[in-house]
């Protein structure tokens, strides 16, 4: 990020996360990232793959298909991902992971720049995408990964973690405006009073900014490494998958956090991502 | 003088802010103190990024707890001492002056196009901060005779390797972007690649000269 890279990657990462883990691949293997709408994929060569994330209808050639659930797809097979109905953000993952170049240390695609993923740019019509051999043959559980392992979405407020003016945002109804983007999701309700532009500080995702406008900016997965307004706190990262899974009108409540505890939401991840890897191999 | 504070940036970040303002003073122990942090490769880390009067510490939470890492940052008190440790990297960008508003800058500020150069040309630049483009460097303090507010419509985009100044700053475009500083040149030099195993040309803290080309 000091080289002005923003951390790009998954928008709902910790659903990615459980379908590396149920897939047995590393944590950094890629996936494909469906946003808003369904699409189809030909499957040239024999492949195990799951699907995860906003409510849509899939199907394998006429199988209904679950989320967190591995299926094995022979070559000729089409996987077609129906109008998401809820939610913004659907991932297909393979086992092996989708093989294109490691730049700066990752396969994410990073589109305001033009780099990573396949050419920088999001996949179109006709695209072939390989899938890279997983390291070792795995017989993958064909059951449906337990609820309890699935990742923990509460349908309570967003939990944030205060810079100290927390008033604005806990006490106003807000709803989830429909200029949201990779780059930030920006609130649509009472302008707040307070906004400023200040010296640029570095920022990440998650960080909630209040411009002069009055209307709230939290910043998503391509926001630019460095911010020029004031902040009021950061969304913690346990919650920004849920959080980026919002579609616009939807409404958006924020609730603050301790550091303490938004660590703890964090470290219970990690282990119920590990757990699913031990669930993978019994 | 003043202790840094010490803010948390969410659960995977902390912010350290050592006073207001752009200066290069404050700069200079902005750099040193993200060179210490740095070099001290603590567990857990995973980047530091300075920037004008602070810098923020990326961290993985379950390597290293809010509470840890901030006990280690504020042992590492900064010291005068050390701000002049490292000699800053300097670079030379050579510059064709052929920008778009070149001639409308110099008018602006009373100016033929060749003072504008001279001046532009005639001191070296700090780097404050790398951000908000990949490689984008923000370099100052620019001349009080070549200062101007930002075009009031910004172009939606800017060529690539666009010498541009506004308010007290002048940098490049490292690529197309959107941009509202005035265009007074063009370098071919690539100030961001992806494949590079630095891939930014520029840090916070490099000194910067251009050169008429």
């Amino acid at each position: 990020m000091s080289s002005g890279v923003p951390r790009a990657g998954a928008m709902d990462l910790a659903t990615l996360d459980t379908l590396n883990a149920l897939l047995g691949n590393s944590a950094n293997s890629a996936a494909i990232e469906c946003a808003l709408t369904g699409g189809e994929i030909e499957i040239t060569e024999r492949v195990t793959f799951a699907i995860a994330g906003a409510r849509c209808s899939a199907k394998l050639n006429d199988m209904e298909i679950d989320c967190f659930r591995a299926y094995t797809a022979k070559a000729g097979g089409v996987l077609t991902i129906d109008a998401i109905s809820s939610g913004r953000f659907v991932y297909v993952a393979f086992a092996g992971g989708i093989d294109v170049p490691v730049v700066m240390g990752s396969r994410s695609t990073y589109v305001p720049g033009g780099f990573g993923g396949v050419d920088g740019r999001r996949l179109r019509n006709g695209d072939v995408v390989k899938v890279a051999t997983s390291p070792r043959v795995r017989h993958h559980v064909a059951d449906p990964l337990p609820t309890a392992l699935h990742p923990k979405r509460s349908s309570g407020p967003i939990r944030f973690i205060s810079r100290g003016a927390a008033d604005e945002l806990t006490l106003s109804d807000w709803k989830l405006s429909s200029s949201s983007d990779r780059t930030g999701y920006r609130l649509a309700g009472q302008a707040v009073i307070g906004g400023a532009s200040i010296t640029s500080e570095p920022v990440c995702p998650g960080v909630i900014q209040l411009p002069p406008g009055g209307e709230p900016i939290i910043l998503m997965s391509d926001a630019p490494t460095v911010g020029g307004y004031r902040i009021l706190g950061t969304v913690i990262s346990a919650d920004l998958g849920r959080l980026a899974q919002f579609s616009p009108g939807d409404p958006v409540s924020f609730e603050i956090m301790s550091v303490e505890a938004a660590q703890r939401e964090l470290v219970a991840d990690n282990e119920r991502i590990d757990q699913i890897r031990a669930w993978t191999l019994g | 003088m003043t202790a840094p504070r010490v803010s948390t940036l969410g659960d995977s970040a902390v912010t350290v802010t050592f006073g207001e303002g752009i200066s290069e003073e404050l700069n200079d122990l902005v750099v040193a103190e993200a060179a210490k942090i740095s070099s001290a490769r603590l567990p857990g880390v995973l980047d530091v990024v300075p920037a004008y009067a602070s810098l923020t510490v990326h961290y993985d939470p379950c390597r290293l707890s809010y509470i840890d890492l901030v006990t280690r940052l504020r042992a590492m008190t900064p010291n005068s001492a050390e701000r002049a440790a490292a000699a800053p990297a300097s670079h030379v960008i050579p510059v064709r002056y052929d920008g778009e508003d070149l001639n409308e800058v110099a008018e602006r500020l009373n100016l033929g196009a060749t003072d504008v150069i001279a001046i532009h040309t005639s001191r070296e630049y700090r780097v404050f901060v790398i951000g908000f483009v990949p490689g984008f460097a923000y370099l100052g303090p620019l001349d009080e005779r070549l200062v101007l507010p930002r075009r009031d419509a910004p172009r939606k985009r800017v060529p690539a390797g666009s010498v541009a100044l506004a308010e007290a700053q002048t940098g490049v475009y490292p690529s197309e972007t959107p941009g509202g500083w005035h265009l007074i040149g063009t370098t071919d030099v690539r100030m961001f690649d992806p494949g590079r195993t630095k891939p930014a040309l520029l840090s916070a803290g490099d000194r910067v000269r251009f050169v008429q080309s």
